[in-house]
């Protein structure tokens, strides 16, 4: 039964405990923001100094001459333009860093790129190189295929995989302290006196976290617009994903705050669990150059199918892992479920220690 | 029909080896403030828990208002208000704000100004919890209790950080809840507060309950004798004292030329008479007849040797 006075006095009271104590704020936003910002650092050192041939076709569009020309001006990236019979004699000699053959005309077919086995040239960079040069010349989308392994922005890839994290951090830690804390402190066991039942209690929490995982999000959302071109339906379609993933890792967060009785708990046991997801659920990076087994753990991995989703929604590029319902229907499932176990194991006091005497009522 | 509000049956609670409570059994009825006296270690906090929901029992029945308050929490928790003994409190959240929380999990909550009132806590109600002293805190916590305008108050240790004013307060707010209707029930190991406060006392010592009843009951029935006091200018004949009806003890202390007599005895209206006979003891005179206090009562149940303690 849901006490709606209750609830409301409940969740005012958890938001202005959580903004009248700004460690919290600290604890919930920089890290995540921190995270992010490693991304563009790791873009910003990708500095291709290799020459990187560019054929453009003899019966070019003036669109796609545009694209050829914005591509000379960008400064990470040094392009040499040949036409198309210089670069079949380049590949066919292999002596090339990076091919990149733009079709005659934007909707005449594909951008193809080819680098040799060997190559350290960042096929991501030029990716983007291509994107951005594409949109200054007026073409909204300019098809890519590398023919070759799969190569994610890691800037998108990264950005995606950051919200996600930053939305498990908040949901799991940011839910499961204060409530274990609440409960240490005695606070838990006062509310037990009163007639405030399990689930208004769980449910009041939700509030105040939500705001700051939406605000979280908003922000993500923000940077990813800045970076590439990630359209309002893009945006909106992502949030409501990343609000489904947000509850996921809030009953997560119920479920060890509701179990758990030592503070440090969440951490000791959180931090590798998360951190394991992260990585083997290919949501901070691809899996491709890794082992099988490693590469065989996504479909075990919550975290995955909503990082997959979001990439999904925000238009990433590269293969998906899983179809968006499959994603979805997984994430929501994984939700209800671990909902319905944090209610039923949330747990108001501290275990007490059980009796090993003789039954007292026998004597 | 009993008007039991609280009615709890054999009750056990047992932590590894030990009995925390053992073999409890009691009723507390409609309007009574109901006292729980004994010293730290008793067993009054886990009883006074059992009772409100907070612990299971090891073995025996708990009933209030007739409900489990385990199986039926709800049944229970909507008409009691309770003061742990220790409890926490939201650090970041104001006095005020505290009460209008908890007077929200309520159907008819007292109004929050009235409470601040009632617990003096008016002038701080803007002050966040974890700036109070700890005096104001427990003052708070019973404010969380009497918010809920509930019928039965479950009070642990009220008085225990409180000084000697805050404490008088503290006793006419419970005076007044009583007087408006009110159950309740209170653990202490003040038996000058259990005198002052309550209806009935139960004395707990190693988690059994020793006596129980009315002050004046259990005075009448463990401690009956009176100690009659009075001066004589010449030795007293103690012999003659000794074969009085009643007498049980007679002590004579020297004091500044004269004698004080302290004479214990369990028939004070046939004793005093006798002493204050001119023709038996014509030098007698400051005669003062003392009962026996609730401590002294106290001090004789938890001091009998283990074996002749006798659970109530």
């Amino acid at each position: 039964m849901i006490n709606t006075k209750a609830l409301y006095q409940l969740a005012l009271a958890n938001w202005r405990e959580l903004t009248r104590d700004y460690r919290m704020i600290l604890f919930v936003f920089i890290p995540p923001l921190l995270t992010l910002l490693v991304f563009p650092l790791i873009a910003s050192m990708t500095d291709e100094e290799s020459l990187i041939t560019l054929v453009l076709p003899g019966d070019a569009s003036p669109a796609i001459q545009d694209v050829a020309a914005e591509l000379q001006a960008n400064r990470d990236l040094a392009f040499e333009v040949v036409d198309s019979a210089e670069g079949r004699r380049r590949k066919e000699n292999g002596a090339f860093r990076a091919l990149v053959f733009l079709p005659p005309d934007a909707g005449a077919g594909a951008v193809v790129i080819e680098t040799p086995p060997d190559s350290s040239v960042k096929v991501y960079a030029i990716k983007s190189a291509l994107e951005r040069a594409a949109r200054a010349a007026g073409i909204p989308a300019l098809p890519v295929s590398d023919g070759g392994g799969f190569y994610a922005d890691p800037l998108r890839y990264g950005t995606v995989g950051t919200l996600v994290y930053a939305l498990a951090s908040l949901g799991v830690f940011g839910v499961a302290i204060p409530i274990i804390a609440m409960r240490q402190q005695g606070i838990l066991r006062l509310m037990r006196t009163t007639p405030v039942s399990r689930l208004t209690f769980v449910l009041a929490q939700v509030p105040a976290r939500l705001l700051l995982a939406m605000g979280l999000t908003v922000c993500a959302l923000l940077l990813s617009r800045a970076m590439w071109n990630v359209t309002f339906p893009q945006m909106a379609a992502a949030f409501g994903t990343a609000m489904l993933g947000f509850w996921m890792f809030a009953a997560f967060g119920y479920l060890v705050g509701g179990t758990f009785t030592v503070q440090e708990a969440p951490f000791g046991v959180g931090s590798p669990v998360l951190t394991f997801s992260a990585i083997g659920g290919a949501v901070l990076f691809p899996l491709v150059g890794m082992p099988e087994w490693v590469q065989a753990l996504p479909p075990f991995i919550p975290l995955s199918y909503l990082a997959d989703a979001l990439r999904q929604n925000l238009g990433v590029g590269g293969p998906a892992l899983f179809p968006l319902w499959l994603d979805l229907a997984v994430v929501l499932a994984v939700t209800l479920a671990v909902t319905f176990l944090a209610v039923r194991l949330f747990r108001w006091d501290l275990p007490e220690q059980g009796y090993k005497g003789e039954d007292p009522s026998a004597g | 029909m009993s008007n039991a509000v609280v009615a709890v049956r054999n009750l056990f609670k047992g932590y590894g080896n030990y009995l925390a409570v053992n073999d409890v059994s009691l009723e507390v009825q409609r309007g009574e403030i109901f006292g729980i006296l004994g010293p730290n270690g008793a067993g009054k906090t886990t009883l006074i828990e059992m009772m409100c929901g907070l612990r299971l029992p090891t073995s025996g029945t708990v009933r209030v208002f007739g409900f489990d308050p385990h199986l039926q929490q709800l049944d229970v928790t909507s008409r009691i208000g309770v003061q742990p003994q220790k409890a926490g409190l939201f650090d970041h959240l104001t006095v005020q704000e505290t009460l209008q929380l908890f007077a929200s999990a309520y159907s008819d909550p007292e109004p929050v100004a009235s409470v601040l009132e009632s617990v003096d806590l008016v002038e701080l109600r803007k002050l966040l919890v974890k700036r109070l002293s700890g005096g104001q805190r427990q003052r708070l916590l019973l404010g969380v209790a009497l918010i809920s305008g509930s019928e039965l108050l479950f009070l642990d240790e009220p008085t225990g950080s409180l000084d000697p004013r805050a404490r008088r307060r503290l006793w006419e707010i419970i005076m007044e809840r009583k007087q408006r209707g009110r159950t309740i029930i209170l653990t202490t190991h003040s038996m000058e507060e259990a005198q002052a406060l309550c209806d009935r006392i139960a004395i707990m010592h190693r988690g059994r309950i020793l006596a129980m009843g009315t002050p004046r009951e259990l005075m009448e029935q463990y401690l009956p004798e009176r100690m009659i006091t009075f001066e004589m200018e010449m030795p007293p004949d103690e012999a003659r004292l000794r074969v009085i009806r009643g007498v049980l003890q007679v002590l004579v202390t020297p004091s500044a030329g004269r004698y004080l007599v302290r004479v214990r005895t369990a028939e004070a209206d046939e004793t005093l008479r006798r002493l204050m006979d001119p023709g038996l003891f014509p030098t007698a005179r400051g005669f003062r007849m003392e009962q026996a206090t609730l401590e002294d009562l106290f001090l004789l149940l938890v001091r009998r040797p283990p074996g002749k303690e006798e659970a109530v």
